[in-house]
């Protein structure tokens, strides 16, 4: 019953989502705010029904019910509750239903605190947001229905993959598609605006929240999804430049490039058809990325069973979704008149130059993606594009973006003069050249790519510090107004500050830990001792143990740094059943920011096991970083102005004369 | 007007975009062209998998006759999917039928044939999968059409069909389809 | 270019005991795609052909290959499909050379563009604006 429960659900808001869609823009341009009102509502029910359907699916889960196809391709009775649960969204249809339940949530959301927003941009907003909705439904329904029965019922399921059973994996999805899903906001607002014709400071502030929110998300379920692959799949990779994270990296990239020119429309009323092409497009990549993962369309370690028909009716909803909305802009576009004006030196200016350098990015990571597929069209050539033309290509595009991003947070508005930053900023400046010189000193006939990145990361780092001490204007007023100014500190200065410094902590972390990794490779008998770096792993032999649903061979490391005992590790190689497969479980040890990282790997004849070993030094930066830029983000976004309702307006004035809010 | 112009960009490379996109669906990423097609098969010397076959060797592979081979191993299942197709064909004295036994315990290999049938004229035993190494073998079953003077002409990935052999086999080893080797040996 | 070398055996686990040895294969490994699970190098799968590849890259380089011999004598056998770093050819010209010529058009424009924002701010007075620009932002405010 469940599962005709949850069809009925899917089917009842597909009609909702397909009056929603109509309904509410029909009000919008006749002026009738009850069609508007009527659109609110549908989101919210809208929301409720797809939620229901989730529910019965994971229910389903649950119970283990094998009558229903897709629990009984993808769960298994023996499975613990967690990735039972977990498994919903382990599977094309599931995760499917998941992004639209995320999708409905976010139109229900700006249905439920819109009630400071013009009535009309509300009802188009409203009624996009169902159009795409509606797009989704269909392909869920007729194309991949997750409620799906099959006769006669098996008697169990095959399982989900055990790479899949994992923590970390349960909640990479769902913070994926939050930002994914949260970029269709942003979609939405520049559709409707380009319909209304209109692009204003009061635009970009109720669409900046909305995309910060995606952003955080997004970067979160990208941190996620990397730390899994460090812990899990038994390397220690992070980023293999796989399609697939290509897919979710580059409406991350235009994710950011949107947040900055937003705040130029904000704060200076320019940039206009420029912030719409990007909320465009931030959302058209998110979809391009659905794409390249449901339709197979590429060679991917994390694909979906792939489908021809779903690709084709996913290629036809973009080029209906991402084609019209382009074809809308190149007709509206046009008259969006910026007026802000602005000198080469200037913040307008640094941001710009923002924009272009994380298009290029995009556009190099699109092109790299791509390539193969473009060159098998073309010629039926095939060439692989793997990490070493990603780093050969976007190292040169991320080092000026990363050289503009230290300093351009002290650069004023409108106009400025480069020595007077530069004289600020002389400090930074020395601290980088010194900590240039002497990673180059140590690092003697080293990597170079080491060097630049240190002096990237230390360059980015002091200036946010910089840019931060500069703002409470320590040591240059009272201690007393500095811890004043720390306490009326805008939150959206402070977030911008601390996500630009955990961008360098990143590229710090990512420097040292790849330029000075010790791996050692090698079979082992008990008793074996070896040396990585300054550590001592002596193999203790194995032992067999057992978990919930696979068996395991456990191998023991006793680690000694000198003559001490730091740690016992024990990586395990474990063995499922349903499906049969075996994965190895890493022992990480957390040293100094640093890891040690043990890979057992399988018996060889001889009775010695092949075992990984590695030393990643600051490793750990990498993760920090990226919690910090997460972070920063919630903290902007927890700004008084981007509040639902009216920022006070005394607030806004005394900062104002504070110099705050310049 | 001219202003306008720059509006346009994003959707004529949105077009471009999705045309490839189109053609990439019906394309298959997985599936990788051999890169000794139109080149010289390697030097190699492979034991039989028992004393009463024959082993392989590139001289066999030039005798003025195109031939098949067949990369198989008892270990493989879909190799057991294509098998009754090469048995069928061994029944046509024209055709010639060769194999490389892959990775695979020679003893095993024979009960498999015992159990299934020997289409093979000749079997050469690779037991450390070099000599399929150098044929650009990645995966078991593979399929080559190589013509009497040891070029290869033609590779299929995966399990047989009877459409395949009959549209792409079939005619190569009547000696259509032809490509000439470029280099010597 | 098409030298089969002697058929060797190297067994996997074969020890190589100079660093250099050991480094230059690291460096290969990396660069070369693992062909059984699509998206890998062979440094990080456990795969058996990537094993064997290994294997063969290690004896090669004790053979006295170069670092690019090495490259060839996999890509005669696997094609350019087997480099995860794209040769430079006609058929991956655009492939190498569009990032830098977006990232040189990206950079011109937005010069372009700067400057231009800046030639009519200097023929306008800036006063007027500001205060205009302030009305405008009092207005938003006050519509909260």
């Amino acid at each position: 019953m469940t599962a005709e429960i949850g069809q009925f659900c899917m089917i009842l808001a597909l009609i909702v989502a397909a009056s929603q869609a109509i309904i509410p823009q029909i009000g919008a341009s006749k002026r009738d705010y009850s069609l508007v009102l009527f659109g609110k509502y549908a989101a919210i029910i809208q929301l409720i029904l797809i939620l229901i359907a989730f529910l019965c699916l994971m229910h389903l889960y649950i119970i283990s019910d094998f009558s229903v196809l897709n629990v009984w391709q993808n769960s298994h009775s023996e499975k613990p509750l967690l990735y039972k649960i977990s498994g919903v969204w382990g599977n094309h249809e599931g995760s499917l239903l998941l992004w639209v339940l995320i999708l409905a949530l976010f139109g229900a959301a700006v249905a439920s605190f819109s009630k400071n927003l013009p009535p009309t941009l509300v009802g188009r907003v409203i009624s996009i947001q169902a159009a795409i909705g509606f797009g989704f439904l269909i392909l869920l329904i007729f194309l991949s229905n997750p409620f799906a029965r099959i006769s006669p019922t098996p008697i169990n399921g095959s399982g989900l993959n055990p790479l899949l059973q994992d923590p970390g994996l349960a909640f990479h999805p769902p913070f994926l598609y939050l930002g994914y899903v949260g970029f269709s906001i942003a979609f939405s607002f520049a559709i409707a605006a380009l319909i209304e014709g209109k692009v204003d400071a009061a635009w970009a502030r109720w669409v900046r929240p909305w995309t910060l929110a995606a952003w955080c998300f997004l970067t979160i379920g990208i941190s996620l999804g990397s730390w899994w692959a460090y812990y899990e799949l038994g390397w220690g990779g992070w980023w293999f430049w796989d399609p697939v994270e290509n897919a979710s990296f580059m409406p991350w990239l235009i994710g950011t490039a949107l947040l900055h020119s937003a705040i130029v429309v904000e704060k200076r009323d320019t940039l206009k058809s420029w912030t719409i092409l990007l909320a465009i497009l931030a959302f058209s990549f998110s979809l391009l990325g659905t794409f390249i993962v449901r339709s197979g369309i590429l060679n991917s370690v994390h694909s979906f069973a792939s489908d021809p028909g779903r690709g084709v009716f996913i290629l036809v909803f973009l080029i209906i979704t991402i084609g019209g909305s382009l074809a809308l802009y190149t007709w509206r576009a046009p008259n969006l008149k910026g007026g802000g004006l602005f000198s080469p030196i200037s913040r307008e200016a640094s941001l710009v130059i923002n924009n272009l350098l994380l298009m290029s990015a995009t556009a190099t990571v699109l092109l790299g993606t791509l390539y193969p597929l473009i060159l098998d069209a073309i010629s039926g050539e095939k060439v692989s594009v793997g990490p070493p033309y990603y780093i050969g290509t976007f190292i040169p595009i991320m080092t000026p973006l990363v050289v503009v991003m230290g300093i351009a947070p002290m650069i004023s508005w409108k106009r400025s003069d480069l020595s007077g930053v530069l004289s600020r900023f002389w400090i930074c400046i020395l601290i980088t050249i010194v900590a240039g010189l002497v990673t180059l000193f140590l690092t003697y006939k080293g990597p170079i790519l080491a060097v630049l990145g240190i002096i990237l990361s230390v360059w980015l780092i002091s200036g946010s510090i910089a840019d931060f001490l500069e703002r409470i204007k320590l040591f240059k007023v009272s201690f007393n107004d500095s811890f004043k100014r720390i306490i009326n500190y805008p939150r959206s200065a402070i977030g911008g500050t601390i996500a630009h410094a955990g961008v360098g902590i990143l590229i710090f972390g990512i420097t040292i830990s790849s330029a000075f990794e010790l791996e050692k490779i090698q079979s082992v008998k008990t008793g074996d001792r070896v040396q990585v770096g300054n550590y001592i792993f002596e193999f203790k032999g194995t032992e067999i143990s057992r978990g919930p649903n696979y068996d395991a061979i456990r191998g023991n490391f006793d680690v000694y740094k000198g003559n001490d005992l730091i740690i016992k590790m024990q990586p395990e190689n474990r063995s499922f059943i349903n499906p049969e497969m075996v994965t190895t479980e890493a022992a990480i040890y957390p040293r100094n920011l640093g890891d040690l990282y043990a890979v057992l790997g399988e018996k060889n004849p001889n009775n010695t096991f092949s075992t990984r070993l590695y030393y990643k030094p600051m490793i750990n930066c990498l993760w920090l970083g990226c919690l910090l830029m997460a972070l920063g983000g919630f903290i902007s976004l927890s700004d008084r102005k981007y509040r639902i309702g009216a920022p006070k307006k005394r607030f806004i004035e005394k900062n104002r004369t504070l110099g705050l809010y310049n | 007007m001219k202003q306008n112009l720059i509006f346009i960009i994003p959707i004529i490379l949105f077009s471009l975009l999705s045309i490839f996109l189109g053609i990439g669906l019906f394309l298959k990423p997985k599936e990788i062209p051999s890169a000794l097609i139109g080149k010289t098969i390697p030097l190699f010397n492979l034991p039989p998998v028992s004393e009463k076959l024959n082993g392989l060797k590139d001289k066999d592979l030039r005798l003025g006759k195109p031939v098949l081979v067949n990369v198989f191993a008892s270990w493989c299942g879909p190799c057991r999917i294509e098998h009754p197709l090469f048995m069928e064909l061994s029944r046509n004295p024209e055709i010639i039928i060769y194999a490389i036994n892959h990775k695979d315990n020679p003893s095993n290999a024979i009960r498999w044939l015992d159990l299934y049938g020997n289409p093979y004229k000749k079997i050469g035993s690779d037991l450390d999968g070099r000599v399929s190494i150098d044929f650009g073998v990645y995966g078991v079953p593979e399929t080559f059409v190589i013509d009497g003077k040891g070029c290869v002409q033609y590779k299929h990935i995966s399990v047989l069909t009877k459409e395949i052999l009959d549209r792409e086999i079939v005619p190569r080893l009547k000696g259509k389809k032809h490509v000439k080797c470029k280099l010597k040996q | 270019m098409f030298n089969f070398i002697d058929i060797k055996v190297y067994s996997d686990d074969k020890l190589i005991d100079s660093e250099v040895l050991e480094e230059r294969s690291q460096k290969i490994f990396k660069e070369i795609r693992c062909l059984v699970c699509q998206n890998q190098s062979i440094e990080d799968s456990s795969a058996g052909l990537a094993k064997q590849i290994k294997s063969i890259v290690k004896g090669l380089i004790q053979e006295g290959y170069s670092d690019s011999d090495v490259r060839n004598y996999l890509v005669d056998r696997y094609g350019n499909w087997i480099l995860l770093k794209p040769p430079f050819n006609l058929s991956t010209a655009a492939l190498w050379l569009l990032p830098f010529t977006i990232l040189f058009l990206a950079i011109l424009t937005g010069l372009f563009y700067i400057l231009k924002k800046n030639k009519i701010q200097k023929n306008k007075p800036v006063l007027p604006l500001e205060q205009d620009e302030q009305q405008k932002l009092n207005k938003i405010l006050d519509d909260f």
